[in-house]
């Protein structure tokens, strides 16, 4: 039965194994806790989705996957477990050699994520020779023809050109190529259609799946767009307040949705079949990070504390458990403990 | 790029024109009478009237400006009617004190600043630029504090206080620098680089510890700025080491403000470090400068505000092409 805290699919060594992340940073005005107690499992070959509104700690997950927080001010603690080892304890120094080669990532904004004075070949040529001891002229094949597996025409000429001269949807590609190129395990994408028109959008997604089926990387996809998840991804963890709050497949995330805060995201998604539309918001605000609530950090916006005996949404943070009824996903919410309850809720 | 380089050359004689035009007015219209500050003490009207004559000043307006333009294209004539002298191209007209070529007290002054204004530029962009970038490596730590700390005193101290302060200490007290003679003006000459690095070392000093403040400020807040940016994230997810980030990716973009502020203030200096030059006694353009208005010979201040006014411009001009080179964006087609 799926009382494991874990999501159900886990093969053997999963390629990714997120326990209990937190992020915090300090600030003059206090600690930010960014990200508490974040949890994810990832299959080889498959795609996560995570979902939260803005501020849930999704791009500070993401960077932590990356050790950007190393040598710096913020706190990270918990497991990162890439392939079986941990990275949490990595320093700067160990983690380079992770970075890019086995782990990347591609940025929500192409533009200002590229550098401005280097011709965007050189800059997919440079992320290949980081990890690779080939020549300058080596790397440079290998990212004109990396250009052209990004699908942008006429890669030999395209590859003198500067970021401004690209457009959005081209830069994007650029920046895949860059981030690909050493071929890693893992790829995070955090949001990387969200500066792009819907056409490009759909473009941009199904490059990145075509790739994904070439190269069998695991891939993490941070966006605001359900219809984004529906499209793309095997599992999908819903973020909130820096925490995970749903792990489930794509099917029984639309189905079966058993956190309140998912059941909003779903129902202020005006259509499922209008796929990318964009998450309205629920009432309310998160919570302040600053100082977080003893109980659940849903609490003060949910809908169905009511339905929980004993105030203990506002006094007991409920755990990532999976319910009480049969075949059910994790979540963290005390109603799940409870199944008719949560019948009634919908 | 060549279209670019002319139209801004053709923008720089004209904006020459403009400034001549104006200097010249201003001296026309300013209080000082060069014709009877050249006659001397006992004067009469007919020999102001002489000398005025002489300096070529009877003539209206608007052709004295003509001819003066004119000894920039071919040489010419100058003095009063009959008692001409032949002032050889460029000519800038000849002293109201010395009846000296102005082409010539210029050559002479030029080494001199040029002397002060190389190795201060050196000195203070490796100073500023370097401190400024460490500082940003190293914010909020106790180096940081410090660099940043040493700036705010440097940018207030002007160069009459650091300069005297420096004579008073190695000069007069401790004895182990030289005061600046007039008998080096360039490293070539018979004291050698030695002797010319020494006799020229507390001006350079003077200078860079006001211009190094600034270009630490300039140089840290721009690299701090940089460092925040999205391209430097990407560099270090691809596993770039920190010296790679922080040179091929940091600098290249931190330091392009520097290079405009650089560009402008080699133009500036150029045109001579009037206070500098006034403290250590260094006859260099700007000290020339401060004589001349004093004494109202107007051929050598109008020169030299032309100058200044031209190497500004062309500063101007080759830090938009600097700028060129280094960001593609501002390519023009
Ligand atoms: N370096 C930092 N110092 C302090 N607070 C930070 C820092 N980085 C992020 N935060 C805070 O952490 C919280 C989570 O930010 P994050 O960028 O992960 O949100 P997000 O889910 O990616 O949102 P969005 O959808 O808007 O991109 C935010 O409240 C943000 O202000
Ligand atoms: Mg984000």
């Amino acid at each position: 039965m799926a009382t494991t805290p874990q999501g159900s699919t886990s093969t053997p060594a999963p390629m990714l194994d997120i326990r209990d992340l937190r992020v915090s940073f300090p600030t003059d005005d206090g600690v930010v806790h960014a990200v508490n107690g974040m949890d994810l499992t990832l299959a080889r070959g498959e795609t996560v989705g995570i979902v939260g509104e803005s501020g849930s700690g999704k791009t500070v997950t993401s960077q932590a996957l990356m050790g950007l927080f190393k040598d710096t001010s913020a706190t990270v603690t918990g497991e990162i477990r890439l392939d079986g080892e941990d990275l949490v304890p990595l320093t700067e120094a160990q983690m380079r050699a992770y970075r890019g080669k086995k782990i990347a990532m591609i940025f929500q904004d192409p533009l200002s994520a590229m550098h401005p004075f280097y011709p965007v070949g050189a800059q997919i040529a440079e992320a290949y020779r980081v990890h690779n001891k080939v020549s300058k002229k080596a790397a440079a094949a290998v990212a004109v023809d990396m250009l052209g597996r990004v699908g942008i025409p006429d890669p030999a000429r395209r590859y003198s050109s500067y970021p401004h001269e690209f457009s959005g949807g081209m830069r994007q590609r650029a920046m895949i190529a860059m981030a690909l190129v050493c071929e890693p395990e893992l790829l995070i994408a955090d949001e990387p259609t969200t500066a792009l028109d819907v056409t490009v959008q759909a473009q941009i997604l199904d490059l990145l799946g075509e790739l994904q089926s070439e190269t069998g990387a695991s891939v993490i996809m941070v966006t605001h767009d359900l219809g984004v998840v529906a499209e793309v991804c095997h599992q999908v963890v819903v973020m909130y307040g820096g925490e995970c709050v749903e792990q489930a497949t794509v099917a029984d995330i639309f189905r079966d949705p058993r956190h309140p805060y998912t059941q909003g995201l779903l129902a202020s998604m005006p259509s499922l079949a209008g796929k990318s539309e964009r998450l309205a918001p629920i009432p309310g605000f998160p919570p302040s990070l600053l100082a977080l609530p003893d109980g659940c950090l849903f609490a003060d916006r949910c809908p169905q504390t009511h339905l929980v005996p004993d105030q203990a949404c506002t006094t007991t943070r409920p755990t990532l458990t999976g319910g009480a009824g049969s075949a059910s996903h994790p979540s963290r919410c005390h109603l799940t403990l409870t199944e008719p309850v949560r019948e009634v809720a919908r | 790029m060549t279209g670019f380089l002319m139209r801004r050359f053709a923008a720089m004689i004209a904006l020459l024109l403009v400034i001549s035009f104006v200097t010249f007015s201003l001296f026309q219209l300013g209080p000082a009478d060069p014709a009877s500050a050249a006659c001397g003490q006992e004067c009469t009207p007919a020999r102001v009237a002489e000398a005025r004559v002489a300096l070529g000043m009877d003539k209206p307006f608007l052709s004295q400006y003509v001819s003066y333009m004119s000894g920039l294209l071919d040489s010419r004539l100058v003095g009063a009617p009959g008692a001409q002298t032949v002032c050889e191209w460029p000519c800038l007209g000849k002293s109201f004190q010395t009846n000296e070529d102005v082409t010539a007290i210029i050559e002479r002054a030029l080494p001199y600043t040029l002397s002060v204004a190389s190795g201060a530029i050196v000195l203070w962009t490796v100073v500023g630029v370097g401190l400024g970038l460490l500082a940003a490596l190293r914010k909020d730590k106790f180096t940081d504090k410090l660099i940043v700390g040493a700036a705010s005193v440097g940018v207030s101290l002007p160069i009459p206080v650091t300069g005297l302060l420096l004579l008073l200490v190695f000069v007069s007290t401790f004895d182990v620098l030289p005061f600046t003679t007039n008998e080096i003006s360039s490293p070539f000459g018979e004291a050698g680089p030695g002797g010319w690095f020494l006799n020229y070392l507390l001006p350079w000093v003077a200078l860079a510890v006001l211009f190094s403040a600034q270009y630490i400020r300039v140089t840290r807040g721009n690299m701090l700025e940089t460092f925040g940016e999205d391209f430097m994230r990407t560099a270090r997810s691809k596993g770039l080491s920190r010296p790679g980030i922080v040179f091929k990716h940091g600098a290249r973009a931190g330091i392009t403000p520097v290079v405009t502020m650089l560009g402008l203030d080699i133009g500036l200096l150029l045109g001579g470090a009037v206070l500098t030059e006034q403290i250590f006694s260094v006859p260099g353009i700007g000290f020339t400068a401060v004589r001349a208005a004093q004494a109202g010979d107007l051929p050598v201040t109008m020169a030299i505000t032309m100058m200044a006014a031209f190497f500004i411009i062309v500063a101007n001009v080759v830090v938009d092409a600097a700028y060129a080179v280094i960001d593609p964006r501002v390519r023009v087609s």
